[in-house]
């Protein structure tokens, strides 16, 4: 092979690439012109193995071995799985929504009550069975505590006794009603001296003492005049379980008040 | 030889996938100083090829439960730490900052032996031919700077770490005869450049 190979033909027979055996070899082997490219790549292969070849750090291996415990172990204690986070940050929210709620309540509850306790006259009543009681106290007492036990229940006898009369009814001609009474031997005296503040004529009074337990009044009288005696019975200390008219707290219907009517009731003997 | 060191790689890949996570230790061991080396070419710097090393083996270790064995250990994890080195050498590219720091490290060290060989006049080559020795491989340097990234990894891992045309184009996932051809496209523009040392020089644009 008289013309010199190209250059990438060098270059590999320079990196042993080349079949040592063939034409190309073989020329540049003995060539002057191809020793001097081998030359150049051998200077070349020197520049480059001084400026890029270096000392290899004698710790490099242990260093790299920490580094990359050192790393996993990190990587292993911060990796939480994503649902996970989210559950954990889902419980986080309910827990602490549920506390302020529960410290708003009981915020709003104290407002409530300075509120209330501050201006009494502002507050309605209720009536009922429960007999005249503020509204607010009402609901607070149904929800804290059994209704006999909270002192805001009885608090309100005084309105009970001093309790303005919201509403007329209209009687019929025949009332009858029940009542409660706490000592049936005494019953017929006080019933006259009531009857008597009403203005009942005694006439027209008839008690009767069954047994030891109950007793039955009959009475003929005026309209107003039942009403009277009703609210002066309930003052006593009676306490009227029928639900029908004349209640304590109605009054008479204008223009009815000397209507007659002729009343019954019974008394039954109850326990304190 | 290879192939030994091979059957041992995939041994301690078993036996790191088996559970036995202190074999990738051995790994690092024996494939460390290799990719080191590789990652200082390519970056001429020691602490970010350092951090190249580090980088790659973390990735090998997070990775090596899904390796399948397909190219060897040694070709796998090298191709990482080049990957990593080509990133490294971009970000650093974009950074503004001086590519080769080692570059005027080596200066100075050419400078110093240059000294240190004109102080022992009886053994040392003449003055004049040590300078020249030194532009020389100065120039080299520079056109070395200037080759595209390819030709430059290309003949790194040639010249440094002394790999075949075979595992080059394993490496590069490319042709051998195209790892053939870089090497010598290479060599040809620091040869045109030692020639044309000391004049304008025009690097040749290629086509890669």
């Amino acid at each position: 092979m008289k013309q010199c190979p190209d250059n990438e033909v060098i270059s590999a027979y320079y990196d042993g690439e080349l079949d040592g055996e063939s034409p190309e070899a073989l020329h540049i082997s003995s060539c002057p012109e191809c020793a001097k490219i081998l030359e150049s790549y051998a200077d070349m292969d020197k520049a480059l193995k001084n400026k890029f070849t270096c000392e290899i750090p004698a710790n490099l291996t242990e260093k790299v071995k920490k580094t990359i415990r050192r790393r996993i172990n990190a990587e292993k204690r911060i990796s939480i799985p994503f649902p996970v986070l989210l559950l954990r940050i889902a419980a986080s929210l309910f827990i602490a929504s549920v506390i302020l709620f529960y410290v708003s309540s009981l915020v709003k509850d104290r407002e409530t009550e300075t509120a209330a306790s501050s201006k009494p006259e502002t507050r309605k009543n209720v009536s009922g069975g429960l007999g005249i009681i503020p509204f607010e106290d009402y609901v607070k007492a149904s929800f804290r505590a059994p209704p006999v036990s909270t002192p805001l229940l009885t608090a309100p006898d005084t309105a009970n006794r001093t309790g303005k009369i919201e509403k007329s009814a209209v009687l019929p001609d025949k009332v009858s009603q029940v009542w409660v009474t706490r000592n049936i031997e005494k019953l017929p005296s006080l019933i006259s001296t009531l009857a008597a503040k009403a203005g009942i004529s005694p006439a027209n009074t008839n008690i009767t003492i069954n047994d030891g337990n109950t007793a039955n009044l009959d009475m003929k009288l005026s309209k107003g005049q039942l009403f009277n005696f009703v609210r002066l019975c309930k003052n006593s200390g009676f306490e009227l379980l029928s639900p029908q008219a004349p209640q304590p707290e109605q009054k008479v219907q204008q223009g009815t008040e000397n209507e007659d009517v002729n009343y019954n009731a019974s008394f039954v003997l109850g326990h304190n | 030889m290879d192939a030994d060191n091979k059957k041992r790689d995939e041994e301690l890949v078993k036996e790191f996938k088996a559970g036995n996570k202190e074999a990738f230790d051995d790994l690092i061991g024996r494939h460390a100083p290799k990719l080191y080396q590789a990652s200082f070419g390519l970056l001429g710097n020691r602490q970010d090829a350092e951090e190249v090393v580090q980088d790659a083996f973390l990735r090998a270790y997070k990775g090596l439960e899904n390796f399948r064995g397909d190219a060897s250990f040694e070709t796998w994890v090298c191709r990482i730490a080049i990957n990593l080195s080509r990133n490294k050498y971009q970000w650093n590219k974009r950074r503004g900052a001086e590519l080769n720091l080692s570059i005027s490290e080596h200066r100075q060290s050419l400078e110093e032996n240059s000294n240190e060989d004109m102080a022992i006049p009886d053994k040392a080559p003449a003055p004049d031919s040590v300078l020249e020795k030194a532009e020389a491989e100065k120039g080299i340097m520079e056109a070395f700077e200037n080759l595209p990234e390819t030709l430059r990894e290309t003949m790194i891992l040639r010249h440094i770490n002394n790999m075949s045309y075979e595992k080059i184009a394993e490496l590069q996932e490319c042709k051998e005869g195209t790892v053939k051809s870089r090497i010598a496209r290479g060599r040809e523009i620091l040869r045109e450049y030692l020639i044309n040392a000391g004049t304008d020089i025009k690097i040749r644009p290629l086509e890669d």
